[in-house]
C-alpha cells in the first residue's frame, strides 16, 4: 500500500468535518472520490497531505507518517493539485519547472531542466514552452499544473476536480493522461470527481463520500444504483451502455412535473 | 506571441536557455546604464568636473583638489546612496507584492515609510535625538544616529505587524489589505503633525527632513549600514526565490510544493520592511520607486523571481539615481528633495502602465 489513511478525523473548531476515514490506495491505481458538495472530500486531500492537521487518526505514505514529516518531505512524495491554480506571468516552462521545488537547493540543475522538458514531452505541451501561462486555455492550463505535479515525482498523486470547466474532449484528454501516467509510473492517484460517469470510465476504484464519513469504497461494484441514491439524494439507473457503466439520473425538472400534472391531472 | 516555436526539442532546449539569457542580458544592460549614469552624476552640478578629474580623484590621484573635495565628501556619496536605496526599495517593494499577493503593495502605499517617519518624529522630539546644522544648503544632522534609526524602524514596524495581522487573521482581501495601508498612513501622518505640535522650530525642521526624502544628506558611515541591510536582505530574497515563485501560483499549490508559506510571508515582511525602515531613517520618504521599478520589470521579463528580483533592484537603482541627479541640477543652486522628481516622474508613468495593461 502506497497509502494508509487509519480512522482519521478532522473539525474546523467544533465543526466536525470528516470522522472514521479509512481507506488504502495500491500504486498504479487511480481512485476516484465521489460525494455531494460539502460532503468532505476537498478536506480529505488537504488532510492526506498534511495542508490540514487531523484531530485523530494516521495518514502513512509508503510506510511514513505524515505528520512527522516536514513539508519538503511531503512535497517529495506527494503533489497536490488543488482546485484553483493561480496563473502568474511566467512561461509554461518556468510554471512546470517549478513542480522541481522540493528537489532544489540553489538553483535548477540540468536534471531539473532534463526532467521538465520530458514530461512537457509526454503530456504533449512542448510547444507550449515558452508562452505565457496567462495566454493559455483552461485545458491547455490544467495540462501544464499536471504537469508541474508530475516533475515532482511524486509516489502520490492528490487532485481536486480536475476536470472542472473543460469541454467534454479535454475532459477525457485530461483524464487519460492521469491513468496513463499511473500507470506507466505506477503512481497513485486520488481525484475528487463531480462527473460520476466520467469517474466510472477510468477509475480502478471509487470512495463515496456522505457526511464527512466513507459512505462505501471498493471497486465498480459499489456503484450500485443504491449507493449512488443515498450519496447525492436523487434516484439514479445504472445501465450498460456501449461497453460502459452509465450512471443516468432519474429526475424530473420542474417544469416537467407541472407538464404531467396538467395531462394527468 | 512566440507563435514560432519549433516542434522538435533540440531547438526547444536552445530557445530556453535563449530566453533565460535575454533576461540577464537586459539585468547587465542596466548595469551599464547605471555606470554610465553615475559617471554623468558625479560630473554635472554647481561645479562642471571633466571625467579626467573624475577617474584621478575616485583612485586618488587627486587628492586635496577642490574637484576631488566635492567628488569624494559629496557627489559620491548622494550616487552611492540612491543606487542602494533605490536598489533596496525596489526589492522590498517587489517582496511585499508577492508575500502580501497585491500588486500595490510596498512600503509607501502600506504605510511602512510613514509609520518610520512617525517614528523617527518621536524619537527626534521626545527622545531629543535630532538637531539641525547649518553647515551645507538646509543639511540636518541627526545626532543620535542609532536611537532615531530604531524610532524609526520601530514605526515601521508597527505598521507592518498592524498590515500582517490584519491580513492573516482576519483573511483580507488584497483590496482590504491597501484599505488598511491607507488607514494606517493617515493615522501616521495625523501621528506625525501631532508630535510637531509640542516640537521646537529646530525639531520641525528635523521632521520636515524626514517627510522629504533626499540622498544628499547621507554620510558614509550611513551608507555603509544602508548597504549592509540592503545586501543581506537582497541575500535573503534570493535564498527564497523559489518560494515567492510557489506563492505566486497560489497558496495551496505553494503548500503543496513544500513551501511554509506563513513563514515565508512574515519573514519576507519582516526583512522588506527592515530595508524600508533603515532607508527611511537616513534618507527620509521617497515614494513611488518600490512599486515603480518592480512593475516596469515585470512588464519587461514577467515574474519570474529569480530574475524578477535582481533586476527590479537594478531598475530601482537607475530610476533613484536619474531622479536624485536631475533633483540636483533642475533648479540649480537650490537641490529638490528627490521624494518630488521620483513621484512625478512615478506617477504619470504608472498611470499609463495600467492604461495600456492587456491583462
Amino acid at each position: 500500500m502506497i497509502l494508509e489513511v487509519r480512522d482519521i478525523a478532522f473539525s474546523y473548531g467544533k465543526i466536525p468535518i470528516l470522522s472514521h476515514i479509512n481507506l488504502e490506495v495500491e500504486k498504479g491505481k487511480v481512485i476516484s472520490v465521489l460525494g455531494v458538495n460539502g460532503a468532505g472530500k476537498s478536506t480529505l486531500l488537504k488532510c492526506i497531505n498534511g495542508i490540514l492537521k487531523v484531530q485523530s487518526g494516521k495518514i502513512l505514505i509508503n510506510g511514513k507518517e505524515i505528520s512527522k514529516m516536514s513539508r519538503t518531505e511531503i512535497a517529495r512524495e506527494i503533489s497536490y493539485v488543488p482546485q484553483r491554480s493561480e496563473a502568474p506571468f511566467i512561461t509554461v516552462f518556468d510554471a512546470v519547472l517549478l513542480g522541481r521545488k522540493p528537489y532544489i537547493k540553489w538553483d535548477a540543475t540540468k536534471k531539473d531542466i532534463e526532467i521538465t522538458r520530458n514530461v512537457l514531452k509526454m503530456l504533449d505541451i512542448e510547444k507550449l514552452s515558452l508562452r505565457y501561462v496567462t495566454e493559455l486555455s483552461g485545458g491547455e492550463f490544467q495540462k501544464v499544473v499536471i504537469a508541474r505535479a508530475l516533475v515532482q515525482q511524486p509516489k502520490l498523486m492528490l487532485l481536486d476536480e480536475p476536470t472542472n470547466s473543460l469541454d467534454i474532449k479535454n475532459q477525457f484528454e485530461v483524464m487519460d493522461i492521469i491513468k496513463r501516467i499511473s500507470r506507466v509510473h505506477n503512481i497513485a492517484s486520488v481525484v475528487v470527481m463531480h462527473d460520476i460517469n466520467l469517474a466510472l470510465r477510468f477509475s480502478d476504484g471509487f470512495v463515496l463520500m456522505k457526511e464527512g464519513k466513507i459512505f462505501a469504497s471498493g471497486g465498480i461494484e459499489v456503484i450500485t444504483s443504491e449507493n449512488v441514491e443515498s450519496v447525492y439524494g436523487i434516484p439514479v439507473t445504472v445501465e450498460k451502455i456501449n461497453g460502459h457503466i452509465l450512471v443516468e439520473p432519474i429526475y424530473q425538472t420542474s417544469l416537467e412535473k407541472a407538464f404531467l400534472s396538467m395531462h394527468y391531472g | 506571441m512566440n507563435s514560432v516555436v519549433s516542434k522538435n526539442s533540440a531547438s526547444a532546449k536552445i530557445n530556453y536557455s535563449k530566453y533565460t539569457q535575454r533576461k540577464t542580458n537586459f539585468g547587465l544592460g542596466l548595469l551599464i546604464l547605471i555606470i554610465l549614469c553615475s559617471v554623468w552624476a558625479v560630473s554635472v552640478g554647481p561645479i562642471h568636473i571633466g571625467v579626467k578629474d573624475i577617474i584621478k580623484s575616485i583612485f586618488g590621484k587627486a587628492a586635496g583638489s577642490e574637484s576631488s573635495l566635492v567628488i569624494i565628501n559629496m557627489r559620491l556619496p548622494a550616487i552611492v546612496a540612491a543606487i542602494v536605496a533605490g536598489f533596496g526599495l525596489a526589492i522590498s517593494g517587489a517582496v511585499m507584492q508577492i508575500v502580501l499577493r497585491n500588486p500595490l503593495g510596498s512600503p509607501f502605499t502600506l504605510g511602512i515609510s510613514q509609520g518610520a517617519a512617525f517614528g523617527a518624529a518621536v524619537s527626534i522630539v521626545f527622545l531629543g535625538t535630532g538637531v539641525i546644522q547649518s553647515n551645507f544648503g538646509d543639511a540636518v544632522v541627526v545626532n543620535n544616529l542609532t536611537v532615531t534609526t530604531i524610532g524609526s524602524f520601530l514605526g515601521a514596524l508597527a505598521g507592518t505587524i498592524t498590515i500582517v495581522m490584519l491580513a492573516k487573521w482576519r483573511d483580507l482581501s488584497p483590496e482590504a489589505v491597501i484599505l488598511a495601508g491607507i488607514a494606517m498612513s493617515s493615522l501616521f501622518n495625523a501621528g506625525t503633525m501631532l508630535v510637531e505640535c509640542f516640537a521646537t522650530d529646530t525639531e520641525v525642521a528635523s521632521i520636515v527632513f524626514w517627510l522629504f526624502g533626499d540622498v544628499t544628506r547621507a554620510s558614509w558611515g550611513q551608507i555603509n549600514i544602508m548597504s549592509g541591510v540592503v545586501l543581506t536582505g537582497f541575500i535573503y530574497f534570493m535564498l527564497n526565490r523559489w518560494n515567492y515563485n510557489a506563492l505566486e501560483s497560489g497558496e495551496e499549490t505553494a503548500k503543496g510544493l513544500g513551501v511554509n508559506t506563513e513563514t515565508t510571508r512574515i519573514v519576507g515582511m519582516i526583512v522588506s520592511s527592515l530595508i524600508a525602515a533603515v532607508t527611511v531613517s537616513f534618507l527620509g520618504i521617497i515614494g513611488f520607486i518600490g512599486l515603480l521599478a518592480p512593475h516596469i520589470t515585470r512588464r519587461i521579463i514577467g515574474n519570474d523571481n529569480r530574475f524578477l528580483l535582481p533586476v527590479s533592484g537594478l531598475m530601482g537603482a537607475l530610476i533613484l539615481l536619474v531622479s536624485s541627479t536631475l533633483s540636483r541640477i533642475l533648479i540649480h543652486p537650490a537641490i529638490l528633495p528627490v521624494g518630488i522628481i521620483t513621484s512625478f516622474l512615478g506617477a504619470p508613468l504608472f498611470l499609463y502602465i495600467l492604461a495600456r495593461r492587456r491583462r
